[in-house]
C-alpha cells in the first residue's frame, strides 16, 4: 500500500486537483462552501505529496520518471521530475494552497449565486494544475497543452477582477496566443528536424542534426513564446495592466507565480535540450543577456513613476524576471543556481507583497500608496511581512533575495562579465529608492484612511469576521510567506547544494 | 480622409514587408525544411512508423489518429477536455458579473416569428434533431474503427440541442438546461475521463493504462479489447463535457442578448 | 530556371503560404484597431500554424491513417502524430477563441465600443 502511493504521486499531483477542479460546481450544488472546502483541501494534500516527491528524489539522487497510459517514453507522455522541478512543484502546490486559503474570505460562498464561488475556485484550482503540469511533463507537446490551460484561468482571473480587468485580461489574451502559438511554431520546426516530441530524446536526436538556420529559427521562436509569457522586457506589454486588475484574491499567485514557471521552462529547454556546445549559443545567450539588462534597468525606473502599489509591484516583477534571464545569459553553474533560486524567492517575495496589497484593499479599500499613512497602528502583523519582504526585494542579507542576486554576481565574476554585476547593484539602489518612498508614506504619512462607517461592510469584497486586522484565513498566508523569506535565506546553501547541484551539473 | 489613405498606405506595406521578409528566408535557406512529402524525412521515419505498425497491435483501433489521441497521448486530450470546460466556466464566470438582459415577454405569436423565418424550415429542422442524435452515438462509438471521435460527437449533440432551442415552441422536446447546470454537466464528463484514468491504478497499472483496467484480462486479444473499452470510456467522457460546454456557452450568450429581427 | 523554381514551389511552397499567413495574422493583431478584427486575426495564426504541422505531416503515395482491411506496411499511411496533436491545438484554440468572445462580449456592455480608439481614447499613430 505505501509503495502504492509513492510510485504514483507524479501524476497524483496533477490528478487530485484536478478532480477537486472539476467537481467544485457539482459539490457547491450539494452544499454552498463544500466545493471551496475541497479544493483548499485537496491543495494541501498535495502540498504534502510534493514534500515526499522532493524528500524521495534528494535521498536517491535520481530523477523520477512516470510513463502515463504505461507507454515508453518517446512513444507516450512522460512525467519527469529531477531536483529542479522537484522544488518548483514543492514552490507552486505551497503556494496555490496558501492563495487559495487567501481568497476565502473574499469568495464567501452565497447559497443564492452558488456558481460565484465554486467558479471561481475551479479556475484558480486550474492554475495550480497548469503549473505543476508544466513543471512536471516531459514531454514538449504537453507543456503547450498546460501552458494553454495556465493562460486560459489567467484570462478568467484577471478578467473576473477590478473595473479595467477585461481589457486587460483581453490584452493578455491576444498577447498570450501569440506566446503560445509561437513555442508551438519553435516544437513544429525541432520536430520537422528530429521526428520527435519527448525532451530527453530531443536532446538525443538533436545533436545529429546539422541544419543550423533551423536550430536558431526555433530558438527565437521559443525566446519569442517563453519571452511572452514570463514578461522578459520588450515582450512584457500585457504584464503591468494584467497584474494591476487581476482579482485581488487571486493576484498573488498571477504576480507571484505565472510568470516564474515559463522561465523554468527556458532552462528546460536552452540548456537540457539544446546542445550547450554549439556555436551559437554565446550569441543566443548574449541576446537573452541584452534582454535581461534592459529589463531589470526599465523595470526598476518605471516602477519609480507610480503611486499605484500594484503597479509599482508589477513593473518591479518586470526587472526581476530580468534577473533569472540573466542567470541563463550567465550560463555557468552559479548563474543557473542563482536563476533558480531566484525564481523560488522571488515567488514568495512577489505573492506576499500582493498578498499584503490584497490585504489592503480588503481592510481599508487601499489602492494607493499615499493612503497608506500610519496603516502599520491598525494592521501592525500585514505592515510587519510587508517590511521583511520589501528588504528582501532590496537585497539586504538576513533574506532570501539578497542570496539570489549573490549567486548571479558570482557567477557573473566568474565569467567575467562585470557589467552584469553593475546592472545588479544599480537596480537594487533603485528598488531601495521605490520600496523606501513606501516605507515613508507609511510609517511618516499622515493618517488619512478611517474606519468603515458601517463595520461589517468592507469595501465589496467582504465581511470582517473575528479579532484580528485581517481574517485569520488572509493572515497565515501573508505569515507563511514572509517566514518562508527568512527559510530560504538561511536554507540557501542545503538549497542550492544539496538538491539543485546535482540536476544542473548534469546538464551543464 | 488623408489619414485613412496614409493608413490604407501603410497597410500595404506591412503586408508586402511580411511577404517578403517570408520568401527572403526561404531562399536564403533553403533547406530549412524538409520537402513536402518527402517519406525520407526524419518527421516520417522514427515515431510515425512506429505508430503505423504497431498501433492496431497495441490499442486495437483501426483509426490511428484515434489511437495516438486517446490512448499514446491521452493525457494530452484529458487536458484538451479540461480546456474545454475551463473556457465554459471562464466565458460564465467573465459573463455572469453583468445585468442580463431583461426580454420583453413576447406573445405566442411573436416567438412563432423569430425562428428560421417560415412554417416549413421550422417543422423540417425538428425532423432533423432525432437524425443528427442517432448520428452523434454513431459517430461516438465507430471513432476508434473509422474517422469521428468524441469530439465531434459532443458538437453534434449539442447542435441537436441548439436547433431544439433556438426553434421557439411550448413543449421544447429537449427541456432547458441552465447555463450553471451546464457547467456541472461538463464538469462530471471530465470527471467520467480521469475515473477511467485512475481505475487501471487499481490493478497495478499507470495512470490511464487502458490494458490493465480492473477487469480480468489474460490474453493478448482480451488486452486489446480492454483499449478499446477504456478509449470508449473516455469519449463517453469527452461527450459529456464538449456538448455542456457548448450549451453552456449558448445559454451564456442568449441570457444577453437581444434578437431584434 | 523555370524547373528550379517549380521543384522549389512544389517542395517548399506550401511552408511558404503559411508562414505569410501567419506572418499576416500577426500583422492584422497588430494594426488593426477593432478588436473583433483583432480575433480573426489571432485565428488565421492559430490556423496557419495548424496547417504547418499537417503540411509536415504529408508523405508522397501515403493514404488517411485507418486500416481498413490489413496493415499495409509504414508506406502506406501518412503520418498520424500531427493530425493527433492538431486536434488538440484546434479544441485549445476554440477554447481560447471562446473566452476572448465572453470578454468581448464584456467589454462591449462596460464601454459601449470595441473599437480601440473608443476604449484607450488614443487615435490610430498616424
Amino acid at each position: 500500500m505505501n509503495l502504492f502511493f509513492i510510485s504514483h504521486i507524479p501524476v497524483l499531483i496533477v490528478v487530485i486537483p484536478l478532480c477537486a477542479a472539476v467537481l467544485c460546481p457539482l459539490l457547491s450544488r450539494l452544499s454552498p462552501s463544500l466545493g471551496k472546502r475541497t479544493v483548499i483541501v485537496f491543495l494541501f494534500v498535495v502540498f504534502v505529496l510534493s514534500l515526499i516527491q522532493l524528500a524521495g528524489i534528494v535521498q536517491s539522487g535520481e530523477a523520477v520518471h512516470y510513463y502515463l497510459g504505461g507507454w515508453e517514453p518517446p512513444y507516450g507522455v512522460e512525467f519527469v521530475i529531477d531536483g529542479v522541478n522537484g522544488i518548483i512543484i514543492v514552490l507552486v502546490s505551497f503556494i496555490g494552497a496558501m492563495t487559495a486559503l487567501f481568497s476565502s474570505p473574499f469568495e464567501e460562498a452565497d447559497k443564492n449565486a452558488p456558481f460565484k464561488s465554486a467558479g471561481y475556485y475551479s479556475i484558480l484550482c486550474f492554475l495550480v494544475i497548469g503549473l505543476l503540469g508544466i513543471a512536471s511533463t516531459g514531454d514538449a507537446f504537453n507543456l503547450y497543452v498546460f501552458m494553454e490551460i495556465v493562460a486560459l484561468s489567467g484570462y478568467g482571473l484577471i478578467a473576473i477582477g477590478e473595473e479595467k480587468g477585461p481589457i486587460a485580461a483581453f490584452r493578455y489574451l491576444l498577447t498570450g496566443t501569440i506566446g503560445a502559438s509561437m513555442y508551438l511554431l519553435g516544437i513544429g520546426f525541432l520536430y520537422s528536424a528530429t521526428g520527435t516530441l519527448n525532451m530527453a530524446d530531443l536532446a538525443v536526436r538533436l545533436q545529429r542534426v546539422d541544419n543550423l538556420p533551423l536550430i536558431a529559427i526555433a530558438m527565437a521562436c521559443l525566446i519569442v513564446g517563453f519571452g511572452i509569457k514570463m514578461a522578459l522586457f520588450p515582450l512584457h506589454g500585457w504584464q503591468p495592466a494584467a497584474h494591476s486588475y487581476a482579482h485581488p484574491a487571486a493576484d498573488p499567485m498571477i504576480a507571484g507565480v505565472m510568470i516564474k514557471i515559463p522561465a523554468y521552462a527556458m532552462f528546460r529547454f536552452f540548456f537540457c535540450i539544446f546542445d550547450s556546445s554549439l556555436p551559437m549559443m554565446k550569441t543566443i545567450f548574449n541576446i537573452i543577456g541584452i534582454m535581461a539588462v534592459l529589463g531589470i534597468l526599465y523595470g526598476s525606473l518605471k516602477a519609480l513613476r507610480y503611486d499605484k502599489y500594484n503597479k509599482i509591484l508589477a513593473y518591479s516583477s518586470i526587472g526581476q524576471v530580468g534577473y533569472i534571464a540573466l542567470g541563463f545569459a550567465i550560463g555557468n553553474f552559479y548563474g543557473i543556481a542563482g536563476a533558480v533560486f531566484h525564481i523560488l524567492s522571488h515567488a514568495f517575495m512577489k505573492t506576499g507583497l500582493f498578498y499584503t496589497s490584497a490585504a489592503f484593499k480588503y481592510r481599508y479599500g487601499i489602492h494607493y500608496t499615499d493612503r497608506l499613512g500610519q496603516v502599520y497602528r491598525k494592521m501592525p502583523v500585514t505592515c510587519g511581512a510587508l517590511v521583511v519582504l520589501a528588504l528582501s526585494m532590496i537585497g539586504l542579507p538576513p533574506f532570501a533575495g539578497f542570496f539570489g542576486k549573490w549567486y548571479l554576481a558570482l557567477g557573473a565574476i566568474q565569467n567575467g562579465q562585470y557589467l552584469y554585476v553593475a546592472v545588479l547593484i544599480i537596480s537594487s539602489l533603485l528598488s531601495a529608492i521605490y520600496f523606501f518612498r513606501i516605507f515613508e508614506k507609511m510609517f511618516m504619512g499622515e493618517k488619512t484612511v478611517s474606519e468603515p462607517a458601517a463595520p461589517e461592510e468592507y469595501y465589496g469584497y467582504g465581511k470582517l469576521t473575528g479579532k484580528t486586522e485581517v481574517p485569520l484565513q488572509m493572515l497565515i498566508p501573508i505569515v507563511s510567506a514572509a517566514l518562508m523569506i527568512i527559510a530560504l535565506g538561511l536554507g540557501n546553501s542545503f538549497i542550492v547544494n544539496g538538491i539543485l547541484r546535482t540536476t544542473i551539473m548534469e546538464v551543464l | 480622409m488623408n489619414m485613412d489613405r496614409n493608413k490604407d498606405r501603410k497597410k500595404i506595406v506591412g503586408v508586402f514587408f511580411v511577404i517578403a521578409v517570408v520568401i527572403g528566408v526561404f531562399f536564403l535557406f533553403p533547406d530549412l525544411l524538409p520537402a513536402v512529402d518527402d517519406a525520407k524525412a526524419p518527421v516520417h521515419t522514427y515515431l510515425s512508423d512506429y505508430y503505423i505498425e504497431n498501433s492496431l497491435e497495441d490499442t486495437g483501433a483501426h483509426n490511428m489518429v484515434t489511437a495516438v489521441l486517446a490512448d499514446y497521448r491521452g493525457f494530452d486530450t484529458l487536458f484538451e477536455t479540461c480546456v474545454m470546460f475551463l473556457a465554459g466556466v471562464t466565458a460564465l464566470m467573465v459573463l455572469s458579473t453583468t445585468a442580463k438582459v431583461t426580454k420583453p415577454e413576447r406573445s405566442r405569436k411573436e416567438r412563432l416569428q423569430i425562428s428560421f423565418g417560415s412554417t416549413v424550415l421550422d417543422i423540417a429542422f425538428r425532423i432533423i434533431v432525432p437524425v443528427i442524435v442517432i448520428y452523434a452515438f454513431y459517430v461516438l462509438v465507430h471513432g476508434e474503427l473509422s474517422l469521428g471521435g468524441g469530439f465531434q460527437a459532443g458538437a453534434l449533440l449539442a447542435i441537436a440541442y441548439m436547433i431544439d432551442r433556438i426553434i421557439p415552441s411550448f413543449n421544447s422536446s429537449l427541456g432547458n438546461l441552465k447555463e450553471e447546470t451546464a457547467a456541472v454537466i461538463a464538469g462530471v464528463g471530465v470527471f467520467i475521463y480521469i475515473l477511467t484514468g485512475l481505475l487501471p491504478m487499481a490493478g497495478s497499472g499507470n495512470f490511464l493504462e487502458y490494458g490493465k483496467l480492473p477487469f480480468g484480462a489474460d490474453t493478448a486479444e482480451q488486452i486489446r479489447q480492454l483499449h478499446g473499452t477504456g478509449i470508449l470510456l473516455i469519449e463517453i467522457g469527452v461527450v459529456v463535457c464538449v456538448m455542456a460546454t457548448i450549451i453552456n456557452i449558448l445559454e451564456v450568450v442568449l441570457e444577453r442578448t437581444e434578437f431584434d429581427d | 530556371m523555370i524547373d528550379i523554381i517549380e521543384t522549389f514551389l512544389a517542395e517548399k511552397g506550401i511552408y511558404m503560404m503559411t508562414f505569410i499567413l501567419m506572418g499576416l495574422g500577426i500583422f492584422g493583431m497588430v494594426s488593426s484597431g477593432n478588436y473583433m478584427k483583432k480575433i480573426m486575426c489571432m485565428n488565421i495564426m492559430q490556423v496557419s500554424i495548424i496547417f504547418f504541422f499537417l503540411a509536415l505531416g504529408q508523405k508522397e503515395h501515403g493514404t488517411l491513417p485507418v486500416v481498413v482491411e490489413n496493415l499495409l506496411g509504414a508506406d502506406a499511411y501518412i503520418n498520424p502524430l500531427p493530425h493527433a496533436l492538431m486536434l488538440t491545438a484546434i479544441v485549445v484554440s476554440l477554447g481560447t477563441t471562446g473566452v476572448a468572445l465572453a470578454l468581448l462580449m464584456k467589454i462591449k456592455e462596460i464601454y459601449g465600443s470595441i473599437e480601440e480608439e473608443d476604449i484607450t481614447g488614443k487615435r490610430w499613430k498616424k
